[in-house]
């Protein structure tokens, strides 16, 4: 199941600066888990150690929040757009 | 029936917004809105700069700007409403002067003051709605708590390195607030600085900008004019390095415990830490807090 992610702003750095990643996963747990393989230090990034998504993280499908749809449960469709941004502070 | 002819006084207010007045949407009523809204705007730096230019040259009756900071030469960069020889001086006296010289008509009350709970709790009041132009977590966290408590509107905006968020909590049951997209300040080693980081100079300048724009037309909106939508229950995302916006929904969270809770007071919130309420359960996204107490009051002099 093909999906484009993509991470906006600082978080950029955490998959190497790259603008979109074309991937196969099933939910956004397998989109993390996938993204860990190949970019080092992705989980930690957005997971807290017990494995939820750190507070200050949001992960969008198609500009849905999915801690209002199945958490990281949630099920992804082909082509959906997986964004994801991190609380920014600075004015 | 001849109508009387217009002062000197007149004239000059249809000259100098003859391009809203002819506008649709906005118009003569339109403008007599502006002219009788205030607005809040916390912080005067790379935010507040632009966001100040525009309700200033908008007409927005009075304008009220809170910041304790000092002009420093890193902040030109930016920050345009200060100039090099302002350096040193408090950041709402060089912003005064600028805005008065672009528009002598506004009613400019400058704090210097730290932002406080209290001190914000105090001036809500007496403004219409409030911009969020600050530099760090705790300040904002602490200026959404206050302003869904006193149901004053929010216009929010963040910027850091190439990107920049922008969204308007209008304190109306079914709008979300700052809490519902992020519901804690992260630790800080997770989320660095604009003084640590950078903050790519324009980022700013087109944030701030667009503040004003939702300003601007929240007060033309709820005086029954036809601007069209605000950014309720959006959060517009500026990717800086790609040239791209994206919007995403923000939604209210119906277990927020500021703005889904009456009993919500800002005064039981400790805005040193990770802005954590007391006693509040961890949910399903809990976060451990790891920051350091000092933090927050230390936190992003950007
Ligand atoms: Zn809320």
């Amino acid at each position: 199941m093909s999906v484009r992610v993509e991470f906006l702003g600082p978080l950029k750095q955490v998959v190497g600066g790259e603008d979109i990643i074309e991937l196969e996963a099933g939910t956004i747990a397998g989109v993390i888990e996938k993204l860990n393989e190949q970019y080092q230090g992705v989980t930690d990034r957005l997971l807290e150690p017990e494995g939820t998504l750190h507070r200050h993280i949001n992960i969008y499908i198609n500009e849905e929040d999915i801690r209002f749809k199945e958490q990281l449960q949630t099920a992804l469709s082909p082509g959906d757009v997986v964004t994801v941004i991190s609380a920014i502070a600075g004015g | 029936m001849v109508s009387p002819p217009k002062t000197d006084k007149q004239q000059d207010w249809h000259n100098r917004y003859a391009r809203h007045i002819v506008l649709e949407g906005v118009g003569e009523s339109g403008q007599k809105a502006l002219n009788r809204a205030s607005v809040l705007i916390v912080g005067t730096g790379g935010l507040g700069s632009p966001a100040a230019f525009y309700l200033t040259a908008a007409g927005v009756g009075t304008l009220g700007l809170v910041d304790d900071d000092d002009v420093s030469l890193n902040n030109l960069q930016r920050q345009l409403l200060h100039g090099t020889s302002d350096i040193g001086r408090p950041k709402v006296h060089s912003a005064l002067e600028t805005l008065n010289e672009i528009n002598p008509e506004v009613n400019i009350h400058t704090y210097l003051e730290k932002v406080t709970p209290e001190i914000i709790w105090d001036l809500v009041s007496d403004y219409d709605l409030l911009v969020d132009a600050s530099d760090n977590f705790a300040t904002r966290f602490l200026i959404n708590d206050v302003c869904v408590q006193a149901g004053n509107p929010l216009v929010f905006g963040a910027v850091l390195q190439f990107s920049g968020q922008v969204t308007t909590f209008t304190q109306e049951d079914d709008c979300g607030c700052y809490r519902c997209l992020f519901p804690e300040a992260p630790p800080p080693q997770y989320v660095p600085t604009c003084e640590q980081a950078g903050i790519f100079g324009v980022i700013p300048g087109i944030i701030g900008t667009l503040q004003a724009a939702e300003a601007l037309k929240l007060i033309l909106g709820r005086s029954g004019h036809e601007v069209g939508t605000i950014l309720k229950n959006r959060l517009l995302l500026y990717d800086g390095k790609d040239s791209s916006f994206r919007t995403v929904k923000l939604s209210k969270n119906p277990g927020c415990p500021v703005c889904a809770d009456p009993a919500f007071n800002f005064r039981r919130v400790n805005y040193h830490n990770t802005c954590a309420l007391e006693g509040s359960p961890a949910t399903p996204l809990g976060s451990q807090s790891t920051a350091d107490p000092s933090v927050a009051a230390e936190a992003a002099k950007s």
